[in-house]
């Protein structure tokens, strides 16, 4: 029984080494109040310092979210996450860091468009920006691109996520009608504000150098669709050569501030260098800019920690360092990124326990989100921390497009609200046991269409294994649903398999699996959120099957109207109606060394995870 | 001549008690053994008695009370739900002794009888049903749970189920060894020679016969799942609210260690340790106890 002897030492060992560690871990804490915690990081710090030429800089990754494509749309069959996104094929608009704006115009590729007075017709002037070759940036430059995008929506549709058949790219054709002008002709006229932040994810890939089917191979008519999917076909083979991604001739024409100098494709990590062909805004005085990839979100915490960090977010979990960064020579800056909400999305096609009936009842929604203590959740020291704002809307915090109920929330918390709801409508509430529909029908105070005698309300709740807030506001919401008789059973996922499995429009097999799930934010079009794709009947991202016809011809009328006021009342009717449920928003905390500088916009828009090293530099 | 027939002399084997007596005995005389079981007992009576004395709620919520160090109602502190850590021991300490019972006696029962049927058996089914423990002991065991935690929710049955299905490989390998030496006593060629079945010869000689093994290995199989539970709870195939495990509570902890939640880690941690320490004491001293029988 040796090997029982050597199965004791080795665990006597294990043991010892646990101890160890739990005692050098160290223990100290207060129960400090989170009142006040954002006041360490909300404002901005001013630009300082004196530019210096030269040096690396290493920015830190979205933990999970490691590069693994090249080419700027990826097929949805790649689940690809894209390098440098922005850096080195710039969109035709850059997205805009603020949210009271759509697109950052100074860091665009084009003036903002012309819109003709049925709005049919929109032109587009190029500002002048050279490819990293030397060549002019042009018009058929962004004739090439569209017809990729199509090419690639033409193969699948969920080749890129923000397509809602029979929307744009569908119906828009493209005209280069001088070089430095492209003249878009719509089938359907856009709201201007929507047509911009489609706009702004048409990036724009060089015509002549990628127009070929296969290496070395002829120029290729693009304008033709069939060419246009060979292409397609080619540079998504080329994307998947990962050992290829700084060497292919194919990916160092740019037109963006940066060209990739290397890539680790066992990490995710690479490196860039500037483009010296780039004329945009920025001094481009860094040599190089290192982006690293990590898996979690504390393992960038212990980079910041040993200073090998020098710029990135950090997760609004460890709020509690901020005092200690700050003391090793970090700036740190903290808000609600802009356009994001996070919300429990509800799944309205489960059948378990008959949920699809119950939950389709406006009033049940509306119980249900009085059950969640927003107020409770910033303040708590097991969820947010203090580093949170309260949100009742699709539209975030800092909308330009509000609601109109502004901050005060149509369904705050109030259990007592929630209970009334119920007895109200035929149930019978059984506190902390289990509440049955005691009077069915459909009557004003009878449960509802479909929904029989005695069922209960009992569904399943899919709660991401990070970030910790995520648990944590889920546990608090289904232990006050139990007082309310309401079982809500939690399983615990991994977002990939989240991603991968939970959304009927994609992975209707699985609609059964889970009634609610909380994946931790969703992010819009910041400047102009509309819920385009997101909550109309036939959206592509309309995980849960959400369908209200009013919601529909309000989001018709935002994407397509000219009046984008009406995106109010969308936000409006969409928050009052909880297709979702509502949590506060999770503050993203940015964060950089003091030696490193540039305008304080530059640094807000990484809220929204917009990097501009071309505008960094660092100090003397 | 031919002698005449004598009736055979009889053979006065020692019953059964007094090896297990002596095994006590021995037991008694080993301080750390001793030691081992006093902890054990501890820890039982701290997670089936303790909320007999301590009542606290560990249902509800309590967002305002989140993560509150050691102080008065709370002598150590509340973790992120709110809920009283001492209470929350108890209540973890149960699943994880639970789970961990469960596993090793799945483990171990089915452990055993396997290798005695390899044993006793022989020969080219011996062989088949070992070869088959070497494939399945060269299945990763945590890949394979990793695996299963993405499609499916673990609750303590579940969990002792995966874990026992990892564990009685190594009791059959034991129990097989031990029945090999067996096979071959007088004892059990007395009961094939007058007929005794396969499975009487396995049930009533060979197991009560290698029970001493087998103890140590349920006390060691224990000790292990309870590591093993933690560390699937640390994984995150542990179990969810409103149950909890230690290893899931520590998890929960560590993910809070930049915090200084210090006490979401220490006592949890120490009550792992402990637990693992004293049940790995008492099979230390029960392979003793009953290695010396052996000798």
């Amino acid at each position: 029984m040796t090997h029982l002897r050597g199965q004791r030492t080795g665990r006597l060992g294990a043991t010892l080494v646990a101890v160890v560690a739990l005692l050098v871990s160290g223990c100290s804490s207060e129960g400090a109040s989170t009142k006040d915690v954002a006041k360490k990081y909300k404002d901005i710090p001013a630009e300082t310092g004196e530019p210096q030429d030269g040096g690396t800089i290493t920015v830190a990754l979205t933990p999970g979210l490691s590069p693994n494509y090249i080419y700027p749309y990826p097929p949805a069959s790649a689940n690809g996450t894209v390098i440098a996104r922005g850096l080195m094929w710039r969109a035709l608009y850059r997205p805009s860091g603020a949210g009271d704006e759509v697109v950052n115009v100074d860091q665009s590729l084009a003036e903002l468009p012309e819109v003709s007075d049925d709005r049919k017709t929109v032109t587009v002037r190029l500002k002048d920006y050279q490819w990293s070759n030397g060549r002019a940036v042009t018009a058929d430059d962004v004739v090439f691109s569209l017809d990729l995008l199509k090419a690639a929506l033409d193969k699948s549709p969920g080749n890129w996520s923000f397509y809602t058949p029979g929307q744009f790219p569908d119906g828009v054709s493209a005209e280069a009608s001088a070089d430095d002008t492209v003249t878009f002709s719509l089938e359907t006229a856009y709201n201007e504000s929507y047509l911009l932040s489609m706009l702004a994810l048409l990036y724009v890939m060089p015509s002549q150098e990628w127009a070929i089917a296969e290496t070395g191979g002829p120029q290729l008519d693009f304008t033709d669709p069939k060419n246009a999917k060979a292409i397609y076909t080619y540079l998504t083979k080329q994307s998947e050569d990962q050992a290829g991604f700084a060497t292919n001739p194919l990916w160092q024409v740019v037109n963006g501030p940066f060209k990739l100098k290397s890539f680790d494709s066992t990490t995710g990590s690479f490196s860039l260098v500037p483009n010296e062909e780039y004329s945009g805004p920025g001094d481009q005085r860094l040599d190089q800019v290192d982006f690293k990839a990590f898996t979690s979100a504390s393992a960038v915490l212990n980079q910041y920690k040993a200073g090998t960090l020098t710029v990135g977010t950090l997760d609004s979990s460890y709020v509690t360092e901020i005092d200690a960064l700050k003391k090793d020579g970090y700036h740190v800056y903290g808000a609600p990124a802009p356009a994001r909400f996070d919300a429990l999305t509800i799944n309205f096609e489960n059948t378990v326990d008959d949920f699809d009936k119950i939950i389709a009842q406006p009033y049940v929604r509306q119980a249900l989100q009085h059950l969640i203590d927003q107020e409770g959740y910033v303040e708590s020291r097991g969820i947010y921390n203090g580093a949170a704002s309260e949100n009742y809307s699709t539209a975030g915090a800092d909308s330009p497009y509000p609601p109109e109920f502004g901050d005060d929330a149509p369904y705050p918390y109030d259990p007592e609200a929630a209970k009334t709801l119920l007895t109200d409508h035929g149930w019978k509430v059984a506190p902390n046991g289990t509440t049955t529909c005691e009077n069915p029908g459909t009557a004003e105070d009878q449960c509802g269409a479909d929904i029989p005698q005695g069922a209960r309300i009992s569904f399943t709740l899919a709660s991401a294994n990070t970030p910790a807030y995520v648990g944590a506001r889920d546990v608090a919401f289904v232990s006050e649903a139990k007082k309310l008789g309401i079982e809500v059973k939690v399983v615990t996922k991994s977002l990939n398999y989240m991603y991968a499995n939970y959304g009927n429009s994609f992975a209707p097999a699985t609609k059964n699996e889970w009634a609610m799930q909380d994946y931790g934010p969703l992010y819009l079009a910041a400047g102009y959120p509309s819920s385009n794709t997101v909550f109309n009947t036939t959206g592509s991202f309309n995980l849960g099957s959400y369908s209200n016809e009013d919601v529909d011809q309000l989001i018709d009328e935002s994407t397509f109207g000219a009046d984008p006021a009406v995106l109010a009342k969308e936000i409006t009717t969409i928050s009052e109606d909880l297709p979702v449920l509502f949590f506060p928003i999770p503050h993203t905390l940015v964060v950089w060394k003091d030696t490193l500088s540039g305008p304080e916009e530059s640094f807000q828009s990484l809220l929204s995870f917009l990097y501009s090293p071309e505008l960094w530099y660092l100090t003397k | 001549m031919t002698a005449a027939p004598t009736t055979p002399e009889t053979v006065q084997l020692p019953p059964a008690p007094a090896g297990f007596r002596a095994a006590v005995r021995r037991m008694r005389h080993h301080p750390l053994g001793l030691a081992g079981g006093g902890l054990l007992l501890l820890v039982v009576a701290f997670c089936y008695l303790g909320p007999l004395f301590w009542k606290t709620n560990q249902t509800d919520v309590n967002l305002l009370d989140a993560a509150l160090p050691p102080g008065p109602g709370h002598p150590l502190g509340t973790d992120t739900n709110g809920f009283d850590v001492l209470g929350r021991l108890m209540e973890g300490g149960q699943v994880s002794l639970q789970i961990g019972l469960l596993a090793a006696l799945f483990a171990t029962t089915f452990g055993t009888v396997y290798g005695a049927v390899a044993g006793l058996a022989g020969g080219v089914v011996d062989g088949f049903l070992m070869r088959l423990v070497d494939v399945l002991l060269s299945v990763p065991f945590l890949f394979f749970v990793l695996i299963l935690s993405a499609r499916f929710h673990a609750n303590a049955w579940t969990l002792a189920l995966v874990i026992g299905a990892f564990s009685w490989l190594i009791s059959a390998r034991l129990v097989r060894g031990e029945v090999l030496t067996l096979r071959v006593r007088e004892y059990v060629l007395a009961a094939r020679v007058m007929g005794a079945s396969r499975r009487r010869i396995i049930f009533a000689h060979l197991i009560p016969n290698a029970m001493g093994v087998i103890i140590v290995n349920v006390t060691f199989q224990v000790a292990d799942a309870v590591l093993v539970v933690a560390a699937l709870g640390f994984l995150g195939f542990g179990l969810s609210y409103p149950t909890t495990d230690w290893g899931s509570q520590l998890a929960s902890g560590v993910t809070y260690i930049s915090a200084d939640y210090w006490w979401l880690i220490y006592p949890v941690g120490g009550f792992i340790v402990l637990t693992v320490l004293a049940l790995n004491l008492l099979a230390d001293a029960l392979r003793d106890a009953v290695g010396r029988k052996a000798d």
